[in-house]
């Protein structure tokens, strides 16, 4: 008997235990690029030149070439040797969206300031070889950079990297270089920290979700933003504010004295409004990474209507039944941003297994390659095999 | 005002600063007059008024134009000392100016402080001088926070950039404490000092005398021109210097060293003697006649002629800045003798009896002692063993006449000899009574004869016109005349009991044979002309003028002409303590001119061997330390493995096999980007290729082991492990 996959856990909520830690300091270059090169050249004709012509004025030049290297090793050095960061947790995002990395940069040198401080992610560390932890946001997001003008002695200063992910999935993030080529640019002097962390970048979700349902319970219509009513199950599902049409019983009294708002309770769904998201993937990555936004767009349309929403990839052995409440929700969303956009397992009586069997009162949505906007079918039908023609009008793109 | 502005505009100041320190250098004010008001409107126009720059494809003509423009000038005026130098240096200046109409990006403002910088390094080559020494150390410390605010400025506007680029709202930097504040200008200023403090050691460490003019030119500076050319063109007016900048400084003594200088008293320092004439201008004749050279020590005197005889006059010359090569050694009379303060290389020219010197630029002094010539001549004893002429009909009509008018026989043939002293006398004195003396010329037209332009149309000129009318009209009458150019001293100070030389007193003279081999000097210029021209500062100035000459010959005297000597008398040493590099390295630079070709090759080929065979070792160390790096971090990485707590390690305890395979990919070449599938890798190498197919089996066992949870059979582990080997024997296609 083979396991079956789990929901994913978002890392930004897993992570309180390393919150407020420093990264460690893993060292400290100094690299030579191409301004210093002109430097290093310029200066040595100067000493040349003026050690040919007997030029005072060029002797002196030299001397200030000198000086400027001996500056800018002292200044920079002095600087950057207290400079400490911490990364926060990183927040999950979407694609397209704005992901917010924020860093503490704290200088614990008592006299020297640390001016023009550039912290970006690294792409490659030196133990990137163990396979357990690799940097790989390269392919999700572009690369992450922040800069700090000063950083006062003993002060410290919070920034944000702030980027539009183009990729989902989970972004692995390895170290920090802070680097600065102040005060004179002749050379880049950077600390690498190190310390992982991970932030999944969720599928934007398809601009017109699929429709699903076929009774007035389930079909809000396609496009249209379906208002939030009070649901008739027993089951607490959130607070929220009041809207016209709610019913004077839903409000939450003690909430709505304590917050001065009007707050009403929004109970979970009834048996009746449960929808099964599933994902046929085939070959075709792209088409996958399509069914995959529709799939996003489908929970997030359905949780917003209050409806019990699960997920089923049988072709990666994911089957997570339909259920209230926000984190299962979320928990479906971080999922769909890490799994795979192909069909992983050829074998059709493996897959089979691992299909949903909804039961009375819940639907499914299927969507597959062949049909990307969904089909909405009775739970007979998934049992029966593939069902042809949808009535969907919505899908993703 | 923004960070940004702040650097931006401090970066302005850094080029004016530089293209102001190049103009001073080079005497070039007129640069200065239209560079400065082209760069701030440029830069007002497209910062403050942020205008549209000007396109990129103007930008790149202007560019090509100025690079055409200085590479005509390099090779059309080639052999101008200084010249590429100058060259370079305008050459900079345009590109500064096309880059302040440009775009203003951080890389922008970069490439304008280092044309900025080197443009400062240019008027450093161009010239000592104390302004030059006062702009360079302004625009150093005004660079020097131009540069530092720029890294800031920079990081700025990349972070702003990025939030734009990732559509969050940019952070308000008003809102934010500026970072050009009390701490920046402390470490900026603390930056200054110790770069002050370091490079004034370096410059008194740094042993002189060591390795001098071993690669030719290379950082020679022009030192100052003199008030005077060696070329006297008639046909270019207004080049007389009315610039009252301090040239030199001379004493007057006798054999006793007695001062004999007064006031009043005007001294001619001969500078070049020029006595050919080509219908435009008046050159040093390519027949120079015997030229004597020798490598002069200082304290040593080198006699040129007899020292004996009355009347010796001893001049004691300190002349502040002059260039390294061809300085006239000027001296009052002909030099019989001279004593030089420094080593220098000195050619005497007998024809002309006249002085240049080869050596440091800057300050150059001697002493040399001058006899006037014989001065009781008697008229009997004068010989005349040719005959001058001069090709112009109109000037020899001229002159006739006014030996005519004189009652002196203008026949050579029929005047005796003793009476060409007299004619050159009648001559002086048409000149200075019948014409007028202006600085203001009239140009002469194309085609006509300047010299009988003067004479005839305009009757006005400077010396030069007076000095070349009067050698031509005494030519044409057969004296041999030549023109002189050099200096007047005039200004004479009690105080000090020295002469002090102002470059407006530049002056053209003549001298003529008055007897076989005696020549005797005429200044036809109007006295009042002169004066006019050599006359001293106003009084009111006079203070002023005063300070700022004794500015100027202290920045000389302790900065431009710092050597050796002064180093250890600073330093309180008595012995050079780097004399064994000056031995060796001038034995090995002197070892190296000296051998023959076949000798260079090997040690030229030597030398490199060496450089390569260090650079390799060098390599390999660098190699050898980041492999050993990488080696101890791995290890690190390794027994510190903790996981990131987002799939669980169990899951790929039996997945190596995945990893080993995307290893031996690596290793032909097939490298998998981190960001990219397995699949999409798969289809990347080639779908139909065995490393694809093994690479979609392996992923499809470690997605199922992974995501499905499925336990993987040991076949299916070994089968990939099968494919990963032979993906490593095999070719990179397989």
């Amino acid at each position: 008997m083979r396991g079956r996959a789990a929901l994913a856990t978002s890392p930004d909520r897993n992570s309180g235990g390393d919150l407020g830690e420093p990264l460690t300091r893993a060292r400290r270059r100094y690299h030579f690029h191409f301004p210093g090169v002109v430097y290093a050249v310029t200066t040595v004709f100067l000493a040349i030149g003026a050690i040919n012509s007997q030029n005072n004025l060029l002797f002196w030049a030299f001397g200030l070439a000198v000086a400027g290297m001996l500056a800018s090793g002292v200044i920079s050095g002095a600087s950057l040797m207290g400079i400490e960061i911490v990364r926060d947790p990183i927040a999950t995002s979407q694609v397209n969206g704005v992901m917010r990395i924020r860093y503490h940069v704290r200088n614990r040198n008592k006299v020297f300031p640390a001016f023009s401080i550039n912290i970006s992610e690294r792409a490659k560390q030196p133990s990137d070889r163990d396979p357990d932890f690799r940097a790989n946001w390269p392919g999700l997001v572009p690369e992450p950079f922040a800069f700090v003008p000063v950083v006062r002695a003993g002060e410290t200063v919070t920034v944000d990297a702030v980027v539009r992910p183009a990729r989902r999935g989970a972004a692995r993030f390895r170290g920090v270089a802070v680097w600065t080529v102040f005060p004179f640019g002749l050379t880049r002097k950077s600390v690498t920290f190190v310390g992982n962390r991970v932030a999944l970048v969720r599928p934007e979700p398809a601009e017109r979700a699929p429709e699903f349902g076929r009774d007035g319970a389930l079909d809000g219509g396609a496009g249209r933003a379906a208002p939030l009513r009070s649901l008739d199950g027993h089951e607490f599902f959130s607070l929220r504010e009041y809207a016209p049409g709610d019913s004077p019983r839903a409000i939450a009294w003690r909430r709505s004295a304590r917050t001065g708002e009007t707050i009403v309770r929004q109970n979970s769904a009834t048996a009746n409004d449960r929808l099964w998201v599933v994902i046929e993937f085939g070959t075709d990555s792209e088409a996958g990474e399509r069914l995959i936004r529709a799939a996003a767009a489908a929970i997030q349309r359905a949780s917003s209507r209050g409806i019990a929403v699960g997920l089923s990839v049988p072709s990666q052995g994911l089957r997570a039944p339909p259920r209230d409440g926000r984190g299962h929700v979320e928990a479906m969303l971080d999922t769909l941003a890490v799994i795979p956009a192909v069909r992983m397992v050829e074998d059709e009586a493996i897959v089979e297994i691992d299909r949903p069997r909804p039961r009375s009162g819940e639907t499914a949505l299927v969507l597959s390659e062949e049909n990307p906007s969904g089909r909405s079918s009775a739970p007979e039908s998934l049992l029966e095999g593939p069902v042809a023609g949808a009535h969907a009008t919505g899908g993703g793109r | 005002m923004t960070t940004v502005g702040i650097s931006r505009v401090s970066a302005l100041v850094s080029v004016a600063l530089s293209i102001v320190a190049y103009s001073i250098a080079d005497r070039f004010v007129v640069l200065a007059a239209a560079a400065l008001p082209a760069a701030v409107l440029g830069w007002w126009l497209t910062e403050v008024r942020r205008l549209t720059p000007v396109p990129k494809l103007a930008i790149n003509l202007l560019v090509t134009v100025s690079i055409a423009w200085s590479f005509y000038r390099a090779t059309a005026d080639r052999g101008v000392e200084g010249l590429m130098v100058s060259v370079f240096c305008q050459f900079l200046v345009l590109v500064l100016l096309v880059k302040l109409w440009d775009r203003k990006e951080p890389r922008d403002i970069a490439q304008v402080l280092t044309l900025s910088i080197f443009l400062t390094i240019g008027a450093i080559l161009t010239a000592n001088t104390l302004g030059v020494g006062l702009a360079v150390i302004l625009n150093v410390l005004v660079t020097v926070f131009a540069v530092m605010s720029f890294h800031i400025a920079a990081g700025v506007e990349r972070s702003s950039f990025a939030a734009r680029a990732a559509g969050a709202p940019e952070p308000p930097e008003s809102g934010a404490p500026s970072p050009i504040s009390r701490t920046f200008f402390t470490l900026c200023g603390s930056a200054l000092v110790l770069g002050l403090i370091v490079s004034v050691a370096v410059w008194v460490i740094m042993p002189r005398g060591i390795g001098e003019s071993e690669f030719g030119g290379l950082g020679q500076f022009g030192g100052r021109r003199t008030g005077f050319t060696e070329r006297v063109d008639l046909r270019r007016s207004g080049l007389i210097s009315e610039s009252t900048r301090a040239v030199l400084d001379l004493r007057l003594a006798n054999r006793e060293g007695y001062s004999i200088g007064t006031e009043g008293r005007h001294v001619y320092l001969r500078g070049a003697v020029l006595d050919a004439y080509d219908g435009r201008s008046w050159t040093k004749s390519l027949a120079v006649g015997s030229v004597a050279d020798m490598k002069v020590q200082a304290g040593l005197a080198w006699h040129l002629g007899p020292t004996e005889g009355a009347g010796a006059i001893v001049q004691e010359v300190v002349m502040r800045d002059v260039a390294s090569s061809g300085v006239p050694v000027l001296a009052a009379l002909d030099p019989v003798s001279i004593t030089l303060e420094s080593d220098a290389q000195l050619a005497f020219r007998h024809a002309a009896r006249t002085l240049t010197r080869d050596g440091r630029a800057g300050r150059f002094a001697y002493s040399v002692m001058s006899i006037p010539p014989r001065a009781n001549e008697e008229r009997s004893q004068v010989v005349r063993t040719s005959v001058a002429r001069f090709p112009s009909m109109p000037i020899a009509a001229e002159a006739r006449r006014v030996l005519a008018a004189a009652g002196i026989e203008p026949d050579p043939e029929l005047r005796p000899p003793a009476w060409d002293s007299d004619a050159c006398r009648a001559i002086e004195d048409y000149l200075r009574t019948n014409f007028r003396y202006t600085l203001d010329t009239s140009p002469v037209r194309a085609g006509q004869e300047p010299i009988e332009a003067f004479l005839f149309e305009n009757r006005a000129g400077h010396c030069e016109y007076f000095a070349s009318a009067m050698a031509a009209m005494t030519r044409s009458v057969g004296i041999h005349a030549r023109v002189v150019a050099g200096y007047v001293a005039n200004e004479f100070s009690l105080d000090t009991q020295t002469y002090t030389v102002r470059e407006n007193s530049a002056h053209a003279w003549v001298e003529a044979m008055v007897a076989d081999g005696v020549w005797s000097t005429f200044d036809p210029t109007p006295p009042d002309g002169l004066l006019q021209q050599i006359r001293p500062p106003a009084r009111f100035f006079a203070g002023w003028q005063h300070w700022l000459d004794s500015m100027d010959d202290a920045w000389s005297t302790s900065v431009v002409t710092f050597d050796e000597h002064s180093r250890q008398k600073l330093l309180g040493v008595d012995a050079n303590p780097a004399s064994w590099i000056h031995d060796r390295f001038g034995g090995w630079m002197t070892e190296f001119r000296h051998s023959d070709s076949r000798s260079r090759s090997r040690i030229i080929a030597r030398g490199a061997i060496t450089a390569a065979a260090a650079l390799i070792a060098l390599w390999l160390v660098v190699r050898g330390i980041r492999a050993l790096r990488a080696w101890v971090e791995l290890r690190g990485g390794r027994n510190s493995r903790s996981g990131p707590g987002w799939f669980s390690r169990e899951a790929d305890a039996d997945s190596r096999f995945y990893f080993e395979l995307l290893a031996a990919l690596r290793k032909v070449g097939l490298a998998k980007p981190d960001w990219r599938p397995p699949l999409d890798h798969a289809d990347v190498i080639g779908p139909g290729s065995s490393a694809a197919r093994a690479l979609r089996e392996a992923a499809r066992l470690y997605y199922e082991a992974r995501f499905g949870r499925r336990p993987i059979s040991g076949e299916d582990v070994e089968a990939s492990r099968r494919a990963a080997a032979e993906l490593r024997r095999g070719p990179k296609n397989s």
